[in-house]
């Protein structure tokens, strides 16, 4: 970062999101609750809020889960994944006031603190079906907690984009953890088939998805999961064999693996650069993105960098490695080993050798 | 109820209490006079930047007690074509 931190970076595209995100979940809570109301009028309006809570951070948690590999399959969905992380806080705050209405409904009477009530009340953690299903709720909650509370790009700075990264991966854990919640929790009081083939559907859409977004992006990276990978086809001088500047359309880029990583090649006014395909901000996917205004643009959240040095302009201060390009013919040859961030390459000319 | 239960559930919640209040404190004087020391982009006094990062500091207040206590500002990552542009650099 080069520009001061703000609570949040205003914009009117995550205004429209916010509005959008916090208008559905305010019109399913009501709808829940009506519907509730409408199926069983004696049902208690505070056991009504308590699944209502809980089932929307949980379907808002499917959501967010699939944005991640549908944006890496169509890029129609990367205006989803622009303000995802308001989406994350808004299904935590839905999941606090879930644990917190159901702690005082359920665990607030008797002489035990309702927090410990919760692992007390049911001890059965080696019976499968009776095991105490609030444990696994509360222990989603945790993890729900401290990807919250790490959302701000603070911490992506002060952690690091890799650890940030491992940590906000511990939402598939949430998740494998709030399943469990769910089946020994609402399905065993309330065994409704349709419930049961929604969190069924749900549970084999998300593992579905991330599959085939796995095995496309294997192939891509020329190491399928299932097929002998294709070796770098490197020189004697060390530079890969990249294929030719035709290949690539003006302002976008190729994505080769080199040096155990993506690389992203431009081609850009008559010229090809080649920088590592990490974006410093959240390691967004830059060879995804296209030149914008003579800067490399993250197509996650539009971190920019110059394509011959892989520096931010000014006021930013990001730096990412470059590499050494040179051309032969029509073909693009990359440096096997990338050069420290920031260093200017001389980018290679199209058609002067 | 199993008493050994409930006295094991207190003794880690009080020790999650414990933990939380000594970074509550922290996290108060980190957003207040440290966060510069650590993160130049900790510039102003935006308040409501500082308010919403504290239950991090809360959560994770010994890194960076341990930062400020070693005079070190925040890391750089570490990714494959850092680690190998590092290493080819401090080979020549």
């Amino acid at each position: 970062m080069g520009v001061a931190y703000k609570a949040v970076q205003w914009n009117r595209q995550k205004l429209v999101y916010d509005i959008i995100l916090l208008t559905t979940v305010v019109f399913y809570l009501f709808f829940f609750e009506g519907i509730s109301l409408h199926l069983s009028s004696d049902l208690d309006l505070k056991g009504i809020w308590i699944r209502a809570f809980g089932s929307a951070a949980f379907i808002l948690l499917h959501i967010i889960l699939s944005i991640g590999p549908l944006s890496r399959l169509s890029s129609k969905f990367l205006p989803l994944l622009y303000n995802r992380r308001h989406m994350g806080v808004t299904m935590f705050t839905l999941a606090l006031l879930h644990a917190r209405d159901a702690l005082a409904w359920y665990h607030d009477f008797g002489n035990l603190e309702p927090i410990v009530s919760l692992f007390v009340s049911n001890t059965h953690y080696a019976d499968f079906v009776r095991f105490p299903f609030e444990a696994l709720g509360g222990m989603a909650l945790v993890i729900l907690f401290l990807m919250a509370a790490t959302s701000h790009d603070f911490w992506l700075t002060n952690l690091t984009a890799p650890v940030w990264k491992t940590l906000h991966m511990g939402v598939y854990l949430a998740y494998g953890l709030l399943v469990g919640h769910v089946v020994l929790g609402a399905l065993e009081t309330n065994p409704h088939p349709f419930l049961s083939a929604a969190v069924g559907v749900g549970f084999v859409w998300i593992v579905g998805l991330h599959l085939i977004t796995a095995l496309r992006e294997a192939e891509k990276d020329g190491v399928p999961l299932f097929s002998q990978a294709i070796k770098s086809n490197i020189d004697a001088d060390g530079f890969v064999h990249i294929g030719s500047v035709t290949d690539i359309p003006e302002n976008r880029a190729k994505i080769a693996v080199i040096s155990g990583e993506r690389v992203a090649i431009f081609k850009y006014d008559g010229q090809i650069s080649a920088i590592s395909n990490v974006c410093q901000h959240q390691n967004g996917p830059l060879g995804e993105g296209k030149i914008v205004d003579g800067c490399i643009t993250c197509p996650w959240h539009g971190y920019q960098y110059l394509p011959d040095s892989g520096i931010s302009p000014p006021p930013f201060t990001e730096k990412i490695p470059t590499f050494n390009v040179k051309i032969q013919g029509d073909q693009i040859l990359v440096n096997a080993i990338p050069n420290p961030p920031g260093t200017p390459v001389v980018p290679a000319v199209i058609g002067q050798e | 109820m199993d008493s050994l239960a409930i006295a094991v559930v207190e003794w880690v919640i009080n020790l999650v209490r414990a933990y939380a209040i000594a970074g509550l404190v922290f996290a108060i004087l980190f957003v207040t006079l440290f966060i510069k020391q650590l993160d130049s982009g900790a510039q102003g006094w935006a308040l409501g930047f500082r308010i919403l990062i504290i239950p991090g500091v809360v959560a994770f207040w010994p890194m960076f007690a341990i930062r400020l206590l070693r005079g070190k500002g925040h890391p750089t990552e570490k990714t494959a074509h850092r680690l190998a542009a590092k290493q080819s650099a401090g080979a020549q």
